[in-house]
């Protein structure tokens, strides 16, 4: 296995989650699709990190950016939950094309 | 001291007013405002006797700096946290009905909208001083998060849960090109660490591809931040439905925070002729393309929200043409005179909005009649907006002007005077709202203590920055953009 | 040659500030008090102004100079040279008499508090003008004028033509001021000075610079807009609508003749080429013949002097265009003769207004006998106009005829326009100035205000002064404007004027141009209808064309701003994708094609847990069902996790499974309570979105196919390795950075999970209400039993991870995390609902987060380096085995707890939340 197996991968999953972005149409999953493209970069950077052996060990700063993209990814996940939570609960729908009165 | 104790202290604060908060809620939330902003206040004095030198060398020094911009940046997000905390308390009605409902008269999820700024002020003094890509992303993501939740949070809104959701998305988007940028630029040269970079990447003919990959990605996500065309689109949207004084927040100090993050880290890749080669361009097309779309959208604006919105994306293309002249002073001092007039609009709109309950620029009508001394504080904070003569925002447009001149970008230049023209016409509107229009009733319009000693410092602050400008260009200095402490430029060297 | 201080002329200007603060107050009660009084300072400063002539004369200017941003190369240097000198004049003469005359004018006018705020403004912009040597600073004061003038026509804004006229005014004066500022830096890069004395002393070297001509185009552009040339004219009528007084100050003798004065400044760079002179003879004829044509068709006072100033400025262009020096000085004696008569002319219409209350030529007649002192002026001022003898109008027709006739280039054609021009000026003076004095019928009653000697005073002094300069030119002559026309041509001129001239060519032409000027007056209700019909049949005025104009950028710019700001989320996402798209395929396509890829043996596991991780999220983005989404990005998720774990990164792992299923469980409560997932586009748009996205990923995918091949950088965090055994006592390389040398990004993760928790808080606080059967259900007992020892594992291995963390996988994140899931599952046992917020996690938060910045006291105390571990012992225990406790071990405990705590409170919150739905739905149910 090669670095480029594992970026191409990486790059895959991040064209996936391009994709989901923009045909779907639910609020939930979009941000789903989200983490995908923060999956992919961080699958990305380990991918960098274990390529680049130091003494025999992978490269700390990418795997230290890569926990803290994962827990900011979890605090993001909450914040924008409770924020379509309460879209929902104003409006009763969480699809987008029922966002527009703020235009122009 | 230590700079880095400044932060610690921001968040010490944060934290005793949550506790205290939580387990002796205070029956007027008014005090957590002002123990914040008071707080904030002696932080800010100690930004002046903090000793630079006294940075650890080891544990702190390799991703964190306190140079000259650093510093005058944290001055900038803790005058602005101040001023919308002092701003929150004036809005506070309008905040607690759009938090609990009209019928609803609980008290709760008001402490949160003083709380939070102070965690997002935190983030942004760490962005200001963040020269390792690793801590600038989780500095970055401390105030976008912490923006989430404020700018949603008059739950009980339509308009300010669909600008979260719009924010929410969006930025969660520009979060994962950063990231991945971040990765990509770390993938080409094995660093994160902006010293390193500056001394690494300017002569790197390797990996090119990879670099310009990486930065072009990391330049999309700082645009979605500093609002710049086409990744502007959120900011008219949330801009309007956002609560006031989040609203000012956003396009003080978030965007202000942001134009540093961006100037810090485009400065190695512009260095690197290869690469700068490709990113000059870009940079020119899409400062142009903000400068024109920001001026022509706020033409049609009839909500000071929104008007304030378009000139801010306006202001974002002056502020990268300032970065393209490749002098940051000027981008600095442009910051520093745009949160003074912004922050004094804010205010403005907030205390009519109260009274009026529209933040139409109808809402404004007549109001030279009913409060004289607050539609001259607007008159000044228009003018400077718009770049008349004697008032900072001249000074600021006309040296990012001087230096794109100076660096050769004429057709950005015949692009921006143009746009700077424009900006006559929409800011004037105000005041032709203010002075020439009937107002619906001729009551006049009571400021509180609080606003008023606010207002008056914020406006005197850009009459005095637009006669003596060298009051601002002492605290900056020349300092380089990226500082390369001697020990780190010896160690990239040698690879 | 030692130049005389001009500290006067300064503390003057602050002076005006202040009093443009100060006077309004005292206008508020008694405006006449206040002209009288505020117009000492003007006067002073005339009288200074005054005394420096004859040191002028020879050469010798006042100057004074101070920093002001130094940092960009700007100081305000003000030198006061012949024309600067000159136009001080103007401003202050003639602005003290405005200020007596406006003071009295608008008594008891709610105009009057901003009329003398905004026109002292105006007067310190004007001196400014006047003085400044530096560019940036002339531009300064330059703006400073157009803003003065918009308030100030402002003033009137109950009418809605003041308001557009205003706007015209701003506008197109504003943006002329800017070409000028782009003129102006592009002038001073291309010279290399910014200062007007030392461009001046370069002479025309620039014209030979590549860029002399967008030079050009851009200065002349500011001139032309100030000094209202065609096709910029149309402002100047519409400012009529101000107040007399400001008529007669800004839009006759001292604004408008800003332009003139900046074409005069730079008259010794540019004077003699070919383009500058083509261009200002042209508009110069061209707005003198349309002005005066404009002006046969008025009958309103100040619309007939408003157009025959905008005429008077056309002449002015044009005699800077003839580029020799006689047209030099006609136009600068031009200049004072029509800011005297004009000025006068105009205070005079003011006057009748007032007395009358009306200003239409047609119907006013008589007052010579109610208003004998005013009809001396007006008629003095209007003879002066006319260019009769022996009044100082007379020399300036002379001089202009002169050097109209002297012309190098159409001569002919000049003069024959310039005749045109004076005799229609000759039918107005005599319409403005004789008419309505003359008696032809019965003597109208005024209104005796109009008596007051602050409003004679005035236009009887300017025309007096038009009278004597007539009667003795030199006292003009000699000093002042020889000072002005030699600094304009750049080399000492003497100006001789003389009333008699003796009997030749321009004589005749004088007479002449009495003689048809008199004719047009006597035949004016003949000759107005037939222009106003002449007029008539152009397609357009010109302020139509700019309000439709106007209108039509404005409406344009709405569409084009709702276009792009439509509002709609999805929209937004696709643009900003497709944006990055364009970014990524410039930086692949401007250089370099695709990158190498180095091809390798594949192994079966990793290929096995990509090719699962790839479908997964295929599955996940094209899934309908509620749980298969769930369940395809959850593969996802853990998938990611086993790569981290093949990598060798076991704490990247650990962590990423367990917030993963956090994350997971979340999606899932809020989930069920929404409605299915489904699309509802058409056909079509799924089509268009396809091809979006397919655009959006091509991009991705090439740039990243380019980046490819990268070769390997050196490592460069070998250091923090080799530091981190043995100065902070770990082994567990990534905790110990975490908590070591990374403490501070710990902290701000750690108040990124503290937020989250306390937004997720405030955004759900008082949605959803307890329902307590849910809890019951899932607290079955075989679930209890089930749970009942895997709670006290889970909790001990969370305590363990924690106090192991510093040398083997785990620390506080994952510890926290591990005994958050075990705290979920034990107060489920209990039958106690986890959706019900605890008291305890806030304060688990809060203590957490205060134990890691307290954490940093012991090497405060120590005087050590921020954070660095401070150790207190180690203590061997059980499966942890060798525990250090130091700081850096309370920061991890922190961490532990904040962990604990926000996991706690943002379940509850959410699960708490998405609860309601359930009891609204049953309630309709049953």
């Amino acid at each position: 296995m090669t670095l480029e197996h594992y970026l191409i991968a990486a790059g895959i999953l991040f064209c996936t989650g391009l994709f989901g972005m923009i045909v779907r149409r639910n609020i939930l999953v979009i941000f789903m699709c989200l983490e995908l493209i923060l999956a992919s970069a961080t699958l990305t950077l380990v991918a960098f990190s274990r390529f680049r052996l130091t003494s025999g060990l992978p490269d700390i700063d990418a795997q230290m950016l890569v926990f803290f993209v994962i827990t900011v990814a979890a605090a993001e996940v909450a914040v924008g939950l409770a924020i379509i939570v309460s879209l929902y609960r104003s409006t009763q729908s969480v699809h987008m094309e029922d966002l527009h009165t703020l235009k122009g | 001291m230590s700079p880095h104790y400044l932060e610690i202290f921001v968040i010490g604060l944060a934290l005793t007013l949550l506790m205290a908060d939580a387990f002796f809620p205070a029956r007027e939330k008014r005090v957590i405002a002002w123990i914040g902003a008071s707080g904030l206040a002696i932080v800010f004095g100690l930004l002046f006797v903090v000793d630079p030198a006294a940075l650890p060398p080891d544990t702190i020094a390799p991703y964190y700096s306190a140079d000259p911009h650093a510093l005058f940046f944290k001055g900038l997000a803790l005058i602005a946290t101040i001023f919308v905390l002092l701003l929150g308390c004036d809005f506070m009605p309008v905040l607690r009905r759009g938090i609990n409902g009209a019928d609803n008269d609980r008290k709760g999820g008001v402490a949160e909208s003083f709380i939070l700024p102070l965690f997002a002020c935190a983030g942004m003094m760490w962005m200001a001083s963040a020269t390792d890509l690793i801590f600038l992303f989780l500095s970055l993501e401390l105030v976008t998060i912490s923006f989430y939740v404020l700018v949603a949070s008059m739950r009980r809104q339509v308009g300010s849960l669909e600008a979260g959701v719009k924010y929410l998305l969006l930025g969660a988007l520009s979060t994962g090109m950063l990231v991945y940028g971040i990765t990509w630029v770390f993938g080409a040269t094995g660093m994160t660490k902006m010293s390193q970079l500056a001394v690494a990447v300017p002569g790197m003919t390797d990996n090119i591809a990879a670099l310009t990959f990486g930065s072009m990605l990391v330049l999309a996500a700082l645009a979605f931040k500093v609002g710049l065309f086409p990744f502007h689109s959120w900011i008219p949207d949330v801009y309007q439905g956002a609560p006031t004084p989040v609203t000012a927040f956003l396009a003080v100090a978030s965007k202000a925070a942001a134009v540093l993050v961006l100037a810090r880290f485009l400065d190695p890749f512009l260095n690197n002729p290869e690469i700068a080669a490709k990113l000059i361009p870009v940079l020119g097309v899409i400062s142009g393309a903000t400068l024109l779309f920001g001026n022509l959208g706020a033409l049609g604006q009839y909500n000071f929200k929104r008007l304030m919105a378009y000139s801010s994306i306006a202001h974002a293309g002056f502020l990268l043409l300032g970065i393209l002249g490749r002098d940051f002073t000027l981008v600095s001092f442009y910051l520093g005179a745009y949160v003074c007039m912004t922050l004094a609009a804010f205010f403005a709109i907030s205390i009519v909005r109260r009274s009026v309950g529209r933040d139409d620029l109808s809402a404004f009508n007549g109001l030279a009649r009913r409060n004289p001394a607050l539609a001259f504080t607007l008159v000044v904070s228009a003018a400077s907006l718009a770049g008349v003569p004697l008032t900072a925002g001249f000074i600021g447009k006309f040296g990012v002007l001087m230096g794109a001149v100076n660096a050769g970008y004429w057709p950005l230049v015949a692009v921006a005077v143009p746009a700077a023209a424009v900006g006559f016409y929409y800011y004037f509107k105000i005041v032709r709202h203010m002075f020439w229009e009937k107002p619906d009733d001729l009551e006049p319009l009571p400021v509180g203590r609080l606003s008023t000693t606010a207002l008056a410092l914020l406006t005197a602050g850009t009459l005095v920055l637009g006669f003596y400008p060298r009051l601002l260009e002492r605290a900056i200095q020349d300092a380089p953009i990226v500082p390369i402490p001697a020990a780190t430029a010896n160690t990239a060297d040698t690879p | 040659m030692d130049q005389p201080p001009m500290e006067m002329y300064v503390a003057g200007m602050i002076a005006l500030v202040f009093g443009a603060a100060f006077w309004p107050l005292l206008a508020r009660r008694r405006a006449d008090l206040a002209g009288w009084f505020s117009a000492a300072v003007p006067a002073g400063m005339f009288f200074w102004l005054l005394g420096q002539v004859p040191e002028a004369g020879q050469g010798v200017f006042a100057s004074w100079s101070a920093d002001w941003v130094p940092a960009m190369g700007v100081g305000i240097d003000f030198l006061l040279d012949g024309p600067g000198l000159l136009l001080s004049l103007l401003v202050t003469g003639i602005g003290a008499l405005i200020l007596i005359y406006g003071g009295c004018y608008l008594k008891g006018s709610p105009q009057a508090a901003p009329f003398f705020c905004f026109i002292h403004l105006f007067m310190l912009a004007m001196l400014g003008v006047a003085c400044s040597d530096h560019f940036i600073v002339f531009f300064v004061f330059w703006e400073l004028t157009s803003v003065a003038s918009y308030l100030l026509i402002g003033l009137g804004h109950a009418q809605i033509e003041a308001r557009k006229a205003a706007l015209r005014a701003l506008v197109v004066t504003g943006a002329g001021g800017l070409a000028l500022l782009a003129g102006l830096i592009l002038l001073g890069e291309a010279s290399g000075t910014y200062r007007f004395s030392e461009l001046q002393a370069q002479g025309g070297a620039i014209v030979e610079h590549a860029k002399f001509l967008p030079i050009l185009v851009l200065v002349l552009l500011g001139t032309f807009t100030k000094s209202a040339q065609f096709p910029f004219h149309f402002w100047l009528p519409g400012a009529m609508a101000a107040p007399t007084p400001v008529s007669a100050y800004l839009h006759s003798a001292t604004m408008v003749k800003a332009g003139v004065f900046l074409l005069a400044k730079l008259y010794p760079v540019f004077g003699q080429t070919e383009e500058w002179r083509t261009t200002l003879m042209i508009f110069g004829s061209l707005t003198m013949l349309l002005g005066s044509l404009l002006a046969l068709a008025q009958t309103d006072l100040k619309r007939l002097l408003a157009y025959s100033t905008m005429s008077a400025l056309g002449t002015l262009v044009l005699l800077l265009g003839l580029g020799t020096t006689l047209a030099v000085e006609a136009a600068m004696v031009f200049l004072v003769v029509h800011a005297l008569y004009k000025a006068a002319l105009f205070m005079a219409a003011g006057v009748v207004d007032k007395a009358t209350g009306t200003r239409d030529i047609t119907r006013l007649s008589g007052l010579g006998a109610p208003l004998p002192l005013l009809a001396v002026a007006a008629v003095l001022a209007a003879f002066s106009m006319s260019g009769l003898p022996p009044f100082i109008g007379f020399i300036g027709k002379e001089l202009l005829y002169e050097a109209q006739v002297s012309a190098s280039s159409y001569a002919m054609l000049i003069t024959f326009a310039g005749f045109a021009a004076s005799a229609v000026n000759v039918a107005v003076a005599f319409k403005v100035g004789v008419a309505p004095f003359r008696r032809r019928g019965e003597v109208p009653k005024i209104n005796p205000k109009a008596r007051q000697l602050s409003l004679l005073a005035g236009p009887m002094l300017l025309a007096l002064a038009g009278t004597l300069a007539g009667l003795f030119p030199d006292l003009l002559g000699r000093n002042l404007l020889a000072a002005a026309v030699s600094d304009v041509v750049g080399e000492p001129v003497e100006v001789k004027l003389k009333l008699w001239h003796g009997f030749n060519m321009v004589l005749a032409l004088s007479m002449v141009t009495v003689a048809v000027g008199w004719a047009l007056y006597a035949k004016r209700e003949r000759i107005r209808p037939l222009i106003v019909i002449l007029l008539e049949r152009f397609p357009a005025r010109a302020n139509e064309i700019f309000d439709a104009g106007l209108q039509r950028v404005l409406a344009r710019s709405e569409k084009v701003t709702l276009a792009i700001q439509h509002g709609n989320l999805r929209g937004y996402i696709v643009m900003m994708l497709l944006s990055l798209a364009a970014l990524l395929f410039v930086a692949v396509f401007s250089g370099g094609g695709l990158g190498e890829m180095e091809a390798g043996p594949l192994r079966m596991v990793p290929v096995g847990v990509g090719i699962l991780i790839m479908a997964a999220a295929v599955a996940a983005v094209r899934s309908n069902g509620r749980l298969s989404a769930m369940l395809a990005f959850g593969v996802v998720g853990f998938g990611v996790a086993m790569l981290y774990a093949l990598f060798g990164a076991p704490d990247l792992a650990l962590t990423q499974v367990l917030v993963e299923a956090l994350t997971l469980g979340l999606f899932a409560f809020v989930l069920r309570r929404m409605p299915l997932i489904r699309n509802h586009s058409s056909k079509r748009r799924r089509r268009v979105d396809f091809a979006v996205a397919a655009a959006a990923g091509a991009a991705v995918t090439l740039a990243m196919l380019a980046a490819l091949g990268t070769k390997q950088p050196p490592p460069v965090s070998d250091e923090m390795v080799r530091m981190s055994v043995p100065d902070a006592y770990g082994r567990n390389i990534v905790n110990v950075i975490l908590v070591d040398f990374r403490a501070m990004d710990t902290l701000g993760e750690i108040c990124v999970l503290a937020i989250a928790a306390l937004g997720v808080a405030g955004l759900l606080l008082g949605f959803g209400t307890h329902n307590r059967q849910a809890d019951v259900a899932v607290a079955t007992p075989i679930y209890r039993a089930a749970v009942s020892w895997i709670v006290p594992l889970l909790i001990f291995i969370s305590v363990v991870i924690l106090l192991r963390g510093h040398n083997e996988p785990g620390g506080g994140f994952i510890g926290g995390l591990l005994g958050a899931a075990g705290l979920v599952l034990w107060r489920l046992t209990r039958g106690e609902s986890v959706r019900r917020p605890t008291w305890w996690s806030p304060l688990l938060i809060g203590g957490g987060l205060a134990a890691a910045v307290l954490s940093m006291v012991p090497s405060l105390l120590a005087r050590a380096p921020f954070m660095q571990g401070q150790w207190f012992g180690e203590v061997w225990l059980p499966l942890a085995g060798k525990v250090k406790f130091g700081s850096t071990f309370i920061f991890d405990v922190g961490v532990f707890l904040v962990v604990v705590g926000v996991t706690q409170l943002v379940l509850a919150r959410v699960l708490q939340s998405s609860e309601i739905d359930v009891s609204k739905s049953l309630g309709r149910r049953s």
